[in-house]
Parts: C-alpha cells; structure tokens; sequence
C-alpha cells in the first residue's frame, strides 16, 4: 500500500467516522427536537386556541353590538310582542350567522329564543344571565376568561356573547350563540396545524362527546373514550386513534360556572415522522455530499503530500539517468519545498562534480591539457569539418628525448615541473583552434587545424626551435630534444585511431632518424607494424596453448658412427600467416617478453622427447637454442634440473646452445646462469660462432664445451678458399681450448669431406638431413642407427643429392 | 350598585309646612337627579306652565330629567349643529322625531303619567328622562341629594322616588308617615354608588366625535 493510499484511508476514516457520528448524534437530536417541538407545538397550540377563540369572542361582540345598536331592532324589542321579537332575532341572528338567538330581559328573564332546547335553566347554567342579573346595565368587562361562555345544547356547543338592548335605557339583552362546529376547527387546525377535537366532559358517567373535530368518525369515537381527557397543565400524552398514533393534549376551555368543555388538540405523529423521515433523508444527502467531499478533499490533500514526493521520485529518477538540469518544482509546503531545494542542491553538486570528473576524464592532471581521450575526440571532430569544408589537417605526435634521463637522474618533481613548462610554451605557439595534447608521460599530440603539408616543415621548425630553449627548474638550466612524427588527414587517414597509430609509427620513424627528427607517415610502414603486433598477440596465445611444434635436425658424429645428435628447432606454423622464421618470432618473443615461457615450453617438449626416445632404446643428445634473455634468467638452472628431473633424463643428453652475441651482452650475469646450467651436467654450446665480436679472453673464461661454427662459413666452404682457412683455425682453436666443433649448414660432400678432414666433431645440414617431425626424426634415427650398426663404415645418406637438399631448403623457406 | 337615598324634612322654623328628601345610593352616597313625588289628598299641584322645553344640547338632553303634570307639551328643539332623531318607546309616550336640525320640530304632548325613557337614534348616549307624574308635588335632588318641598307634613300620604338609574323600573313608594314624621325622609334606593346617567359613549360614536372636533 502506497502511503498516498495509506494517508487517503486514514484521513476519509477519520472523517468518515466524524461524520457518522455527527450524523447519529443530528439524527438523534432532531427527533428529540422534534418531539419536543411537536409538544412545545400542541401547548404553543393551546394557547393560539384560547386567543382565537377570545379574539373570536370578541369580534362576536363587536357584530352582536352593532346589530343591538341597529334602531329598527330596538324598536322590535321595545314595542313588539313574542313572535316578532323572535323573528326579529332569528332575522338579524342569521345575519352575523348566530345558530342561537336568545332576548333576555334586563331582570335576566328567558324573554325568547330560537332553540327551544335553551330553557331557563341552561341559560342560568351558562352563567349568562347571572351575569346579567349581577352586572345589571353594566356590560361584561372584555377580557375576562368568563367572558367567554360556551353553551352546550343537544349535542352543539355555542360560544356565546350577549349584549344589552337599550332603547334608550337598557331593556334587555340580546344573546347569540355561535356554534362551534367542524368549520371552525377546521379555520382553527388551519391557524395551529394541529388536528383537534371539542369535546363536552361528563365525568360521571363518562358520556363524553366530541362536539366539533377535523378528526374522522371513527377517531372521534376513539377520542371520546380516551383516558386522558382530563388532562390539566402541560400534558402531552401519546394517544393511538384508529388512523394513526398522535402526541395529544387536552385543555380545559373555562366556562362559566361549568368546566365540562374542553379541546383535544391531537398532532399526527405521522407528521413527526414524515418530518423526520425528511430531514434524515436531507441529512443522509448532506452527509453523503459530505463524505464525497472528504473523499476529493482528502485525495487532493493526499496528493498535495505524495505529488510532491512522486514528483520528486521522478526528479531522482531523472538525476540517476544523467538529466542534471531540471526546474524543480513540486508545491505542497515549506518542507518540501526545504526537500526539493536539497534536490535542486543535490543536482548542481553532481553537475559541478560530473564536470570536474569530466574535465579529469579529458585532460591531464599534471599539464592540465588534453589527454589521449579528448585528443581522439578533437580529431573526430576535426575529420568531420575537415570533410565537409574539404580541407586538411595535420595530427603531429612528439616525443621528448633525454626527458627519461631528467626523471631518471634528477628526479620526478623537476621533471614534471619541466613538462607543464614545456606543455605551456607549446601551447604557446598553437592556435587556439588547435589541440595540444598529453597522451603519454612524454608523448604529445599536437592537431593542427586547416594545415597542408607545406606547411608541416616550418611548424616543425618552430617546435624545435621552441625545445632548443632551456628550461630553467629550481635553478636548473635543463634542455630536452624533440622527435616528430605527423600525419595529415585525409592523405593517411580518414579516422581518429588509425591517423593516431600512423603518427605514432611516423614518431617511430623520426626517433630513429639521424640528424632533424622530423618524420611523416610513410606508406606501408603502419602495416608491418599492425602485423607484428598481431603476431606478438598470436604468439602469446600459441605457446600459452601450446600451439609451438619441435623440429629435429640430426647431426653426424664424425668419430663415432654410432653416436645420435639432432637440434631441436622450433617451428610456428600460423593458422592464416603460415610459416614464421624463427628468428623473428623469438626476437618478437623477447620483445613483448614471453621468451621464458617460450624457453620453457621447448625445453619440457625437448625433454620429453629425449625421455621417449630413450625409451625406444635411442640414446639422443638434443640441443636447445636458448635466447639471449634466457641468459638473464636466474632461475633457469633449477628449472632446467627439475625437467630434467620429472622425465628422468640425464643431462649429458641436453646441450643448450646459446649465441655469442647473448654471452657478450651481460657476461657476468649470463656466465652465473651458465655455470649453474654446466652445474648440472648441462653441455653449452656457442651457436652461430664467428658472427658476433667475442673475444678469445672470453671464450676462455666462458664455461662451455662446444663451438658451432656458423653455417655462412660452412655452405660454401668447399669451394671458398677464405671459408676453409677460418673454419680450419676454429676448429683447431677450439680443440685447443677443449672444445668440440660443430659445423652447421653442410650441403655437400665436398664440404662434409674437408670438414671430417678438419677433424671436426660434428656437422649437421641438408647433405644429412633437413630438420624433420619428431616421427620422421624417430624413423631416421632408428634407421641411422641400424645403419650404423650394419656397417660403420659406409655413409648412410650419402644418397641424398645436393638436387634434394636445395629443394628441401626452397621448401622451408 | 346605587341606592338612592331621599330625605324629606320639615324647614327647622316651620316644621309642619316643609319635608326634606334625602336621596342615597346603596352606599349612603347622596343621589342626585332623583324624582321625588308627593301623593296627598290635599296637596296643592305644583305649577307647571303647559309646554316644557327639552333642549338638544352638546349631544346631551338638557335637562336631563324633566318632571311634568300629564298633559304637558314638551318642545324638543335643537341647539346643535348636528341634527338628531329622537325616540321613545317608553309605554307612557311612544314617539319619534325623525331627523331634524335647526327647525323646532312639533311639540309632543305627554298626556299619560309614566316614565319615558328618550334616546337619540344617531347618537346612543344620549338618554332623557320625561317623568309625567300622576302625584301633584314633585321636585329633582340637587348635588347634595335633597329636596326641600313647602308641604304640609299632615296631607302627606305616599313618597315616591325614582331614579334613572332604576331603569324602567317602578319608583321606589313610601307609605309610612312615621317615615317623614320628623319632616325628613331618608330613601335609599337599591342602586350601586355611581351615576348612572353617566353612560360611556360607543366606542365608535367616541371616534367620530373626535373625529368632528
């Protein structure tokens, strides 16, 4: 559940449970109200009737006395006799719509009336004509509750005024009844809204009537047996009639001298409840309005807390997917907006930083200049231009010499120092358009925008002139030389990497140059480089993976027949390239510095085959060309002694050639490694002797035990009287010093035969046999030893034409 | 309620010849305005000229009362400027003198003894009296209630007392000459303390006079 969610159900909860609540605790209050109104009503009801009836009263008054004013009325009263009189009443009674009409004398005698049901008694009853006997002329005073008198006859009930005949003097009184009937309660419901019902109380014999009611028959006849009829004061009562329950009270209308009439008021309590039903319904809208207007508001008040912070997810989204420029603004109060200003901070502090790690990322920290990244980028940059304006440019690459020396010898500070100051003056000299840049510790890559070849000279010129000034460090006067290599675009390139590399190779170039080093790209050059680079990555894998195979050439013991020699040759035959002379992937070797593992690899090969061979009863001694930075390698010894060791092969079967060029480079070192490899029974052997520059000091002081003359010496030599003359004095020279000889490259018999004449030990060449598969080196050393066996004196390959042996070699080339 | 007291008493020189009345209410409050005859054998009438004016006057009858011998011409003419209806319908005199202003309307002869009571058609409040007395002595209280009569105390036989206030009523009749012995009456007559004459104005009438002022 999203807190959006959560803050919405507790906020509509708790206004939800408000508003139930408020709307049981109205509902319950209005219907008290409401009954309480409904009393409050039925006695505000009494008293509205009570006037009404007083005011009635009143108005009654008023016509009777207009009518008893009337002169022709007077004198019908005062000269007529019985029956006149009577008419004369009933005439002008039903004209203010008297129902009774009575003439009383002023003695309070019955003279006449229009009911013969109003006797004498009745009258006197009602208190009227006491009323007139007491007061005599004088006229009930008004407002006096006795003033209105209510007859009852037959069942009718009359309010009843009377008002004095004078003619002049005052003869009589006129009484008029006026009836209360269901008209009137009906006019009286219309002013009190309330149902009621005139009723005539007997007491005793609980005869009571209803005399006049807007009620229905049958409630009328309900009422009349009703119990609380007789109720005095505030009484409200619950009364059920047949067409309903009604609040009910009942008051007692004063009569005189009577108080056997009295009103039912009656209020439906179907009305309360209909009014009830409506307000609850109208409450039931309100409070469903109500909730829906919590619902919205508390959405809107969950969204103004959640907008914000889903706004603010967005804006951290946005900032992890790099947008670091974003307005943000959320709303929705002080703390988030406290919030959004941290974010906004948030943003400008990774801007600042994404910078600083950007600019670190493009340029050098030492000089502050470019570095190789930003370079390749500029360049990028400049082959679109220079495409789309059609124009050249030039890429230069420089390389400080003797600035290895400073570092080396003065130190790193001043060095450093001498760069940013050297970095500083070229960028001094370039256009602003142009990139000065550092791709290396003393590499530099300056591009020239919009410049042709003519004019590469003259920038050269001035760089050098610019490096022939001294720089002075901490009071040193220092100088460092410059070499140059460029290239231009489009001419040797269309692309930033490949113009790079080309300038790099130019550089390469002008470092080896003699006198101005100052060099462009030269067609080709950059392919041999890609190729030895691809070679030097191919070697690698190839001897990792075992990928070398051995050749063995065997050799011919001159003094003893039976004796087997071959050299282990090691071949790379590549998968696309084919065959790699030798001598170039092991000086490749040596250079990307995998010759030990190369050494090593030939050497446990070799070792093996020696051991598989002496299993087959073949008793080979195997030499193995060892490089120059084998030489160096103080732990060859114990690794040549632990092969030797695990194949179980003794170490007069391993000679290890080594050239005399690598003897002379470190001869303290390499005669340690040496003495250590003759330690362990190993023979060594100079190889290619008499093409390096070994003094004879040395070959005396070196520990080994065989010379091998060089095959330049030896392939001509019978016809190369110069060739005879050295090879006869090496050989005696070596035997001298305790030395054997071998001579390699023998190709004829010619030769073979002045060599065996030279008395030296051994030869090796095509005359004997090319170098062959370790399963054809096993075949012909088997064969060569059962030769030999057979008859020790005869040639065993003698067979073998020079035709053979120079096809052999155009084969192996 | 008034009583109306009647006092007749001998003049204190000549008692023989002169009989005070004292007239009372119920209350003992002296009465005035109330109609004393004097019934005897032997009584001289008192003199009464034939015509007898009752004026019309601030919408009253002036005077109010009027005692005469029967036969007697009463003139009624009006002082008003507005005109009158006067009636009666007393049973000793039953007449009507429709509207009229300032022309005197015809005198109206009084020829039966008896009360007669006389109203104003358009104006309730007015209310006169014209007393036709059968007895030959008669006199009106004064203020004070009395009224001294030049009577021989001797001749006397009946009192008779009446006052507006008694309505239609019979006069109130004194036979016993002990009463008057002393040559002075007291007479109370059964009426509540209060001048009945005083007759409030309708209401309605009360607005039209303020109306007119």
């Amino acid at each position: 559940m999203t807190f959006r969610r959560k803050l919405q159900l507790v906020i509509i909860s708790l206004l939800l449970t408000v508003e139930v609540l408020t709307f049981v605790a109205v509902l319950a209050t209005t219907r008290d109200n409401l009954v309480e109104q409904t009393e409050q009503k039925l006695l505000g009801a009494v008293d509205i009737l009570a006037t009404a009836l007083e005011n009635r009263h009143e108005e009654l008054v008023a016509s009777v006395r207009v009518l008893t004013a009337d002169f022709g009325f007077k004198r019908a009263v005062a000269t007529a006799d019985g029956p006149t009189l009577l008419s004369a009443l009933g005439n002008h009674g039903a004209r203010v719509n008297a129902g009774l009409a009575a003439f009383v004398s002023a003695s309070g005698e019955l003279v006449v009336s229009t009911q013969s049901a109003l006797s004498q008694e009745v009258l006197r009853a009602s208190g009227i004509t006491g009323l007139a006997t007491d007061m005599g002329d004088v006229e009930p005073q008004k407002g006096a509750e006795q003033a209105h008198p209510i007859v009852i006859l037959q069942d009718h009930a009359y309010q009843v005024v009377m008002s004095p005949v004078r003619a002049p003097q005052l003869i009589g009184w006129v009484v008029m009844g006026f009836e209360i009937n269901d008209a009137l309660a009906q006019r009286f419901q219309a002013l009190i809204n309330v149902d009621l019902a005139f009723m005539s109380l007997d007491s005793v014999s609980t005869d009571n009537r209803v005399l006049a009611s807007t009620l229905g028959v049958v409630d009328r006849g309900v009422i009349s047996r009703s119990e609380h009829l007789h109720l005095t004061g505030e009484d409200v009562v619950h009364e059920s009639l047949a067409t309903g329950d009604f609040m009910f009270t009942a008051h007692r209308l004063s009569m005189l001298g009577q108080d056997n009439f009295s009103v039912i008021l009656a209020n439906p309590l179907d009305s309360i409840a209909k009014a009830f039903a409506q307000i609850r319904f109208r409450l039931l809208l309100i409070l469903l309005f109500a909730i829906a207007l919590s619902w919205v508001g508390a959405l809107m008040l969950a969204r103004s807390v959640s907008g914000p912070l889903y706004k603010l997810s967005k804006v951290a989204r946005k900032i992890s997917h790099g947008d670091l420029h974003q307005s943000i603004a959320v709303g929705g109060g002080a703390e988030m907006e406290t919030l959004a200003r941290a974010f906004v901070d948030m943003q400008s502090g990774i801007r600042d930083q994404q910078a600083q790690i950007l600019h670190q990322a493009h340029h050098d920290s030492l000089t502050d200049l470019p570095n190789r990244l930003l370079l390749t980028d500029r360049i990028n940059n400049a082959v679109a231009r220079a495409k789309r304006h059609g124009r050249r440019f030039a890429l230069m690459m420089l390389k400080l010499d003797g600035h290895r020396d400073i570092d080396e010898t003065i130190g790193h500070e001043i060095s450093d120092q001498l760069l940013a100051v050297v970095s500083q003056r070229m960028k001094s000299i370039a256009r602003i358009s142009d990139t000065v840049a550092r791709i290396g510790n003393d590499e530099f890559g300056i591009l020239l925008e919009e410049t042709e070849l003519d004019w590469v000279p003259d920038i050269g010129d001035r760089l050098f002139r610019l490096f022939s000034q001294s720089v002075e460090v901490d009071g040193l006067e220092l100088r460092v030389g410059v070499s140059i290599g460029y290239v231009l675009f489009p001419d040797h390139g269309d692309e930033a990497e490949l113009l790079l590399r080309r300038a790099s190779v130019a550089l390469s170039a002008a470092i080896d140059l003699d006198g101005l080093h100052l060099a462009g790209y030269q067609a080709g050059t950059d392919e041999q480089q890609m190729l030895r680079l691809r070679l030097s990555n191919d070697l690698r894998q190839t001897i990792a993976q075992g990928g070398l195979t051995l050749n063995y050439q065997p050799k011919r013991n001159f003094h003893d027949r039976q004796a087997l020699a071959v050299e282990a040759l090691v071949r790379w035959i590549h998968p696309e390239l084919g065959f790699q002379p030798p001598d170039e992937f092991v000086e490749l070797a040596e250079r990307i510095g995998c010759i030990q593992d190369l050494t090593s690899y030939v050497l446990s090969t070799v070792i093996d085959q020696i051991r598989e061979w002496r299993s087959d009863g073949l008793d080979v001694v195997t030499s193995v060309n060892l490089s120059a930075h084998d030489l160096a390698n103080s732990a060859l010894p114990a690794t040549v002694k632990k092969l030797l060791g695990e194949a179980n092969v003794p170490a007069r079967n391993l000679i290890l050639e080594v050239t005399e060029s690598a003897v002379i480079k470190d001869a303290g070192f390499a005669h340690q490694v040496m003495t250590g490899l003759r330690d362990l029974g190993v023979a060594l052997s100079i190889d290619d002797f008499g093409t390096g520059h070994s003094s004879l000091t040395q070959l005396r002081s070196m520990p080994i035990d065989e010379l091998k003359i060089d095959k330049s010496f030896v392939m001509e030599l019978d016809q190369k009287k110069g060739d005879q003359i050295i090879v006869n004095s090496t050989i005696n020279l070596a035997h001298n010093l305790g030395l054997k000889v071998t001579a390699e490259g023998v190709e004829n018999l010619a030769s073979q035969a002045l060599l065996e004449s030279y008395r030296c030990d051994l030869m090796q060449g095509y005359l004997l046999s090319r170098p062959l598969d370790p399963a054809a080196a096993t075949q012909w050393l088997k064969d060569y030893q059962h030769a030999a066996d057979a008859q020790s004196d005869v040639e065993p390959l003698s067979t073998i034409g020079a035709e053979n042996v120079h096809k052999m070699r155009q084969s192996q080339l | 309620m008034t009583k109306l007291v009647m006092a007749v008493a001998a003049f204190s020189t000549q008692a023989v010849f002169a009989l005070e009345v004292q007239a009372m209410d119920s209350s003992g409050a002296p009465l005035s305005l109330a109609v004393v005859t004097i019934n005897g054998v032997d009584i001289a009438p008192v003199k009464n000229s034939p015509t007898v004016v009752v004026e019309q006057n601030g919408q009253q009858f002036s005077p109010q009362v009027t005692i005469v011998h029967p036969g007697t011409s009463v003139r009624f003419p009006n002082r008003d400027l507005t005109q009158h209806h006067v009636y009666s319908f007393s049973q000793a005199k039953t007449f009507e003198i429709a509207l009229y202003g300032g022309e005197e309307p015809s005198p109206v002869v009084m020829d039966q003894p008896g009360i007669i009571a006389m109203g104003c058609n358009i104006h309730d409040w007015m209310l006169g009296y014209v007393y036709v007395s059968p007895d030959p002595l008669f006199g009106l209280t004064d203020k004070a209630g009395t009224l001294l009569l030049d009577v021989d105390l001797g001749a006397v036989d009946k009192v008779s007392v009446w006052h507006p206030g008694m309505s239609g009523n019979a006069p109130l009749e004194v036979s016993d000459s002990s009463r008057w012995s002393e040559g002075r009456i007291e007479i109370t007559l059964p009426l509540p303390q209060g001048n009945p004459l005083d007759v409030e104005q309708d209401p309605l009438q009360s607005h039209f006079d303020g109306a007119s002022e």
